[in-house]
């Protein structure tokens, strides 16, 4: 009891002897615990909102939410049938639309979002939606005359509104409607899933004046919301619905919402606890670090403590209990830390997922990150102090002992293995990624080869300082000293690039990945139409003459291309199958999902007409080709894969259109790329041939449209003039698309951008930690340059320049890493074509050296103003 | 081998001071309050040019200290320290660090070499860190290895180095700026009696040669011989002539 007491004071003096050095550890470890407790609680909260209110979720006992292309008004009856036969208590329907939505004051201002009717008095069945603005005020009374409308808070900004203001909101078939600004409401009125809180401009308005939205289409709902007497009748009506709506559409029970709701919370539990480990991954290597520099510079304190008699299994008490006293004040720290982020986290999740999300405390993750933090100091630790018991006891005779023996390397070699092989295991108990048996065999390949990789990344490290530091000086002092002292702790800053070099990975990929995105639109854009404005009328002579005499006005014009859209046209049969049976089939072989179903049936809506005698329009095709001149007057059609992959159509198929009792025949020639990007609609035939076969008369659901090129500094002013002079056209500043569209993805990125700042957090404190280690090293050093005449600038700039060069290799390596990453999740998971910019890729690598010169910064300061004679001969 | 050193080099003016040093009531203090200790107690001392002074006393008498004050690698709390007619202990840091570039030269009893340097860089170094001077880096670093008879090492690191090599080394470096002072703490304490006996050889020929002002400190009586003079230190103070004198008998 004694001698354990006695190990434990020692343990206890060396932490507290160690100073900046025990400091930097247990900061290590705080980091890795803090990360645990935070996504732990995190996603805690996050459950617990997302499973509580499925009803309200669900606004009513069942939703129908169809594809984008509506419900029939015969589909409307069916379900009104339902209610007589009191399989369902009552309903209510929505219309939603895409819209432009417009300050009626200026002209100018307008913002791509959309529109959607509910009736008041009913929606929702469950929950309320009451305004922000007026606060408290029901929909019932901010909706209560025919033209009043309420919009989010985004559309109430950046149209710079007030209540009681006029806006005016254009649908995509051309339909204008103006309406009263009553009320601001919160983004959770439309729906509190992910597409709701990215797309946050909308308008929502009594459904009775949405009407003239969807003159001449047979549209009777966009969404519908039952409510039945019991759960019993809401599974039974969705069995009915199921079967009669043909399924294409989404049927939710609040059994459903409930299930996939704690599904998405499972997944996202995976995603928070995998966040964390990569963390704790950052802070061992920390830990190891450090706990690597404490055995080598004692020693020569270990060998005294041998000589003395000390065995080398109680070295590795001693060391193990220090290790301990380490983690005990990182796993403190670590909690605290946690608590205090996860509130950011919540934040964060709540802004981006219209979820509202009540924080409590839960002794869970709290447990889980302490335990992760004692196991992972351990565990980590295990191989310096191994090493550290092996020092030899006539180290103690020599002045100027340094490292440590390297004996057995086999039998370490074969515990670093054994050790790698359990903390994978723990790591896929901990996520619960894998379960039952196969967890262990997983956890031990996936541990082991984790550690293979991160042995094979830090020998590229390695091999990269060794490279760098061969490199010629070019005469200059401080390259030289900074090339030098890589080369000769290259090994230790291996392992610090690579913690950093994780970091960077996590954050920028998630960077990387977004921009990819925000680029392949702007490209989509730019590349197929060269336009920046679509203007959409309706279809007549009187409004094309006036649009000509405009157009010819517009001092900025550049290039002008028209076309139609036959916005009615369906399309009804492929090489002579229906296509309702082909839908039927695809749902009963599985060969589609209801998903790509649904996107599809989307796109089987609405032909664009283009003119191919004068103007070129390039897509991008997947199978087939482009429509050109030579096309003019034929029945030929590229047809988005959207729509081709899901039915089978091929280039060659034959295509019928329908339109009320007209019937088109179409040859595909063309598959358009999936992710193509067209304004007004995914299939393109030519223009003529349109007209000939009557797709082109003036109703409401045909429109003229024309594509503009508008020189860029005469854009606002053109568009101003445009809206003015032709109030009924729907007139799209294509530049508004792609700033909704990044704006989306900026939101969305945001999440695991907040969740890897974390990881990049452990990967600065761990080389914050290894430059201040080097710095405790050489502060002899820095006393011979000062004795030899460096002045402290001089030493700084040298420190500078070699903390430059590694923040520079760690993130241009982070950075290649997460390029990669990128274009397997472009390639494989988004389906888009991988480009990198340097407007990301720049600030990123630059991040990563400020991390470094900071951290470096931070610790040469101090050592850079000690005198020289203190370091010399107290050292 | 003299002709190689220039004496009038980095900035020396000849008579702008009669001394090389002078050393004015000195005092040096550490910690606060009850812990407080005073290493130097008040020394007065005067260095000619071309002087070779031994700094000799026992352990923790100061005298360490005192050159460590004398050279400006350490701040005094009180007192004057004028080496070329510059007060040094009013110089600001930059100033300080130019003054130890050109104007001093030091040898550690440890060495101190920069252990990721080669020998020619680390003797190159201060010609390097002073951007005025007139000295071509690495030649001058070459006739100082040449001088000191290490041309053949000059690719070596100092872990690649016997001690006697690396002090020879330091000697090389610490004259690279041609300055007018070489300070050694205890040069000769870390080698073996030939390496040590070679290293002292070299410095008194450099005296001889160049006229260079030598300031040793030292616990051997030996080399304390070899020098123009010897001042004793106890408890923070020099011990008067007499005392010395006394104590020079006893330790023969």
């Amino acid at each position: 009891m004694s001698t354990l007491s006695l190990y434990l004071r020692y343990a206890v003096r060396s932490f507290v002897r160690g100073r900046t050095r025990s400091l930097f550890g247990a900061f290590c470890v705080a980091v890795g615990v803090a990360s645990i407790v935070a996504l732990g609680l995190a996603g805690g909260n996050f459950k617990s909102a997302v499973t509580a209110n499925a009803q309200k979720q669900n606004r009513g006992d069942v939703s129908i939410v169809p594809p984008a292309s509506g419900l029939t008004l015969r589909q409307i009856g069916l379900i009104e049938q339902m209610k007589a036969r009191r399989q369902i208590t009552d309903y209510t329907t929505t219309m939603r639309d895409d819209a432009l939505i417009r300050d009626s004051r200026r002209q100018s201002t307008s913002t791509v979002g959309s529109i959607t009717g509910v009736d008041p008095q009913k929606f929702p069945f469950y929950d309320a939606v009451t305004a922000d603005a007026p606060t408290g005020v029901p929909l019932t009374r901010l909706l209560s005359q025919p033209g009043d409308a309420v919009v989010s808070h985004s559309t109430f900004a950046t149209l710079h509104l007030r209540l009681g203001a006029t806006i005016h909101v254009d649908s995509r078939q051309g339909f204008t409607h103006a309406y009263t600004v009553t009320g601001i409401v919160p983004d959770s009125a439309i729906g509190t899933g992910l597409q709701a809180a990215l797309f946050d401009d909308f308008v929502m308005v009594d459904i009775s004046s949405m009407k003239g939205y969807f003159h001449g289409l047979d549209v009777g709902a966009t969404s519908v919301y039952l409510k039945t007497s019991d759960a019993a009748h809401a599974a039974g009506a969705k069995r009915t619905l199921t079967h009669t709506l043909e399924g294409l559409s989404t049927i939710q029970t609040v059994a459903d919402v409930q299930k996939s709701s704690n599904d998405s919370a499972a997944s996202m539990n995976i995603f928070f606890r995998i966040s964390g480990l990569v963390a704790v991954i950052i802070g061992g290597i920390g830990i190891l670090n450090t706990m690597l520099v404490a055995a080598r510079r004692r020693t020569k304190e270990i060998a005294v403590l041998k000589s003395l008699g000390l065995k080398g299994r109680q070295v590795m008490v001693v060391f193990t209990l220090e290790s301990l006293v380490l983690a005990t004040g990182g796993v403190v720290v670590g909690v605290a830390l946690g608590i205090a982020a996860s509130l950011a986290v919540n934040g964060v999740t709540e802004s981006i997922s219209a979820y509202s999300i009540p924080w409590s405390l839960q002794a869970g993750p709290i447990i889980a990150g302490a335990a992760v933090g004692f196991a992972a100091t351990v565990l980590f630790g295990y191989f310096p102090i191994l090493r550290a018991s092996q020092a030899r006891p006539v180290s103690a005779l020599r002045s100027d002992s340094l490292g440590l023996p390297r004996q057995g390397r086999i039998r370490t070699g074969l515990l670093v293995l054994g050790l790698a092989g359990i903390m994978g295991y723990l790591a896929v108990l901990y996520t619960g990624l894998v379960a039952g048996p196969q967890a262990l065999l997983y956890g031990i390949i996936g541990g082991i080869g984790a550690l293979i990789a991160a042995g094979a990344l830090t020998q590229l490290f390695v091999l990269i300082v060794w490279a760098t530091s061969k490199l010629p000086s070019m005469g200059r002092l401080s390259a030289r000293m900074a090339f030098r002292s890589m080369g000769t702790n290259k090994r230790r800053l291996g392992s610090t690039l690579l913690a950093l070099s994780i970091g960077i990975l996590s954050i920028g990929s998630s960077t990387i990945l977004a921009q990819n995105i925000k680029d392949f639109a702007a490209q989509s854009i730019n590349n197929t139409q060269h336009i920046n404005v679509a203007i959409q009328m309706s279809h007549s002579a009187a409004a094309t003459s006036r649009l000509d005499a405009e157009l010819l006005r517009l001092p900025g014009l550049e290039q002008r291309k028209y076309g139609a859209i036959a916005g009615a046209s369906v399309l009804a049969s492929v090489d002579g199958t229906p296509t309702a049976t082909l839908v039927r089939r695809a749902l009963a072989h599985h060969s589609a999902t209801t998903d790509t179903l649904q996107t599809a049936a989307a796109k089987m809506r609405g032909i664009e007409g283009r003119n191919l005698g004068i103007s070129q329009y390039t897509l991008t095709t997947k199978a087939g080709r482009n429509l050109d001149k030579r096309d003019v007057g034929t029945d030929h059609m590229v047809v988005s894969a959207d729509v081709a992959t899901p039915l089978g159509i091929s280039v060659g198929s034959r295509l019928v259109f329908s339109e009320g009792n007209s019937h088109v025949p179409f040859t595909v020639v063309g598959i358009g790329a999936k992710n193509n990007f067209t304004i007004f609609g995914a299939n393109i035939a030519d223009l003529h041939y349109m007209q000939r076969m009557g797709l082109t008369t003036a109703t409401q659901s045909h429109a003229t449209v024309v594509y503009l090129q508008i020189k860029d500094s005469a854009l606002q002013s053109d568009i101003t003039v445009l809206r003015r002079a032709l109030p009924h056209a729907l007139v799209l500043d294509l530049g508004k698309f792609l700033t909704m569209f990044n704006g989306a993805i900026d939101k969305l990125a945001l999440f695991p951008q907040i969740i890897a700042a974390l990881s990049l957090f452990a990967g600065a404190v761990i080389i914050a930690n290894t430059v201040a280690l080097a710095m405790l090293e050489r502060r002899r050093e820095i006393g011979v340059l000062k004795a030899v005449g460096a002045k402290r600038r001089t030493i700084l700039q040298f420190l500078f320049v070699e903390n430059a060069i590694v923040g520079f290799i760690g993130a241009g390596v982070g950075v290649l890493l997460a390029m990669v990453v990128t274009v397997v999740a472009d390639q494989q998971l988004l389906k888009i074509s991988p480009s990198f910019s340097l407007v990301t890729i720049v600030p990123l690598i630059v991040l990563g050296m400020a991390l470094s010169v900071g951290a470096g910064a931070l610790t040469a300061l101090p050592a850079s103003s000690e005198k020289p004679m203190n370091v010399l001969r107290y050292e | 081998m003299a002709t190689a050193l220039n004496i009038y080099a980095a900035g020396f003016v000849p008579g702008a001071a009669p001394a090389a040093i002078e050393v004015h009531q000195i005092t040096k203090e550490y910690g606060e309050g009850d812990s407080r200790v005073q290493v130097l107690k008040g020394v007065d001392l005067t260095i000619a040019r071309g002087e070779m002074l031994a700094i000799m006393g026992p352990s923790g008498s100061g005298k360490s200290t005192l050159l460590g004050a004398i050279s400006g690698l350490d701040t005094v709390t009180s007192g004057q320290v004028i080496i070329n007619g510059t007060d040094i202990t009013r110089l600001g840091e930059n100033a300080l660090a130019r003054v130890r570039n050109r104007n001093i030269g030091f040898v550690f009893q440890t060495f101190n070499l920069i252990s990721t340097l080669t020998a020619q860089e680390n003797v190159e170094l201060p010609v390097l860190l002073d951007r005025k001077s007139s000295f071509n880096p690495s030649k001058r670093a070459q006739e100082l290895l040449d001088l000191v008879g290490l041309s053949h090492r000059r690719k070596h690191r100092p872990g690649q180095m016997s001690g006697g090599e690396q002090q020879r080394v330091a000697i090389a470096r610490a004259l690279a700026n041609d300055p007018e002072v070489i300070f050694g703490d205890e040069p000769t304490g870390n080698l073996d009696s030939t390496n040590g006996e070679a290293v002292m050889q070299l410095l008194t020929d450099l005296k001889e040669e160049t006229g260079k002002t030598l300031v040793l400190v030292t616990h051997d009586p030996r080399i304390a011989a070899q020098c123009d003079r010897a001042v004793y230190m106890h408890d923070g103070r020099f011990l008067d002539d007499a005392d010395v004198q006394q104590s020079m008998r006893s330790s023969r």
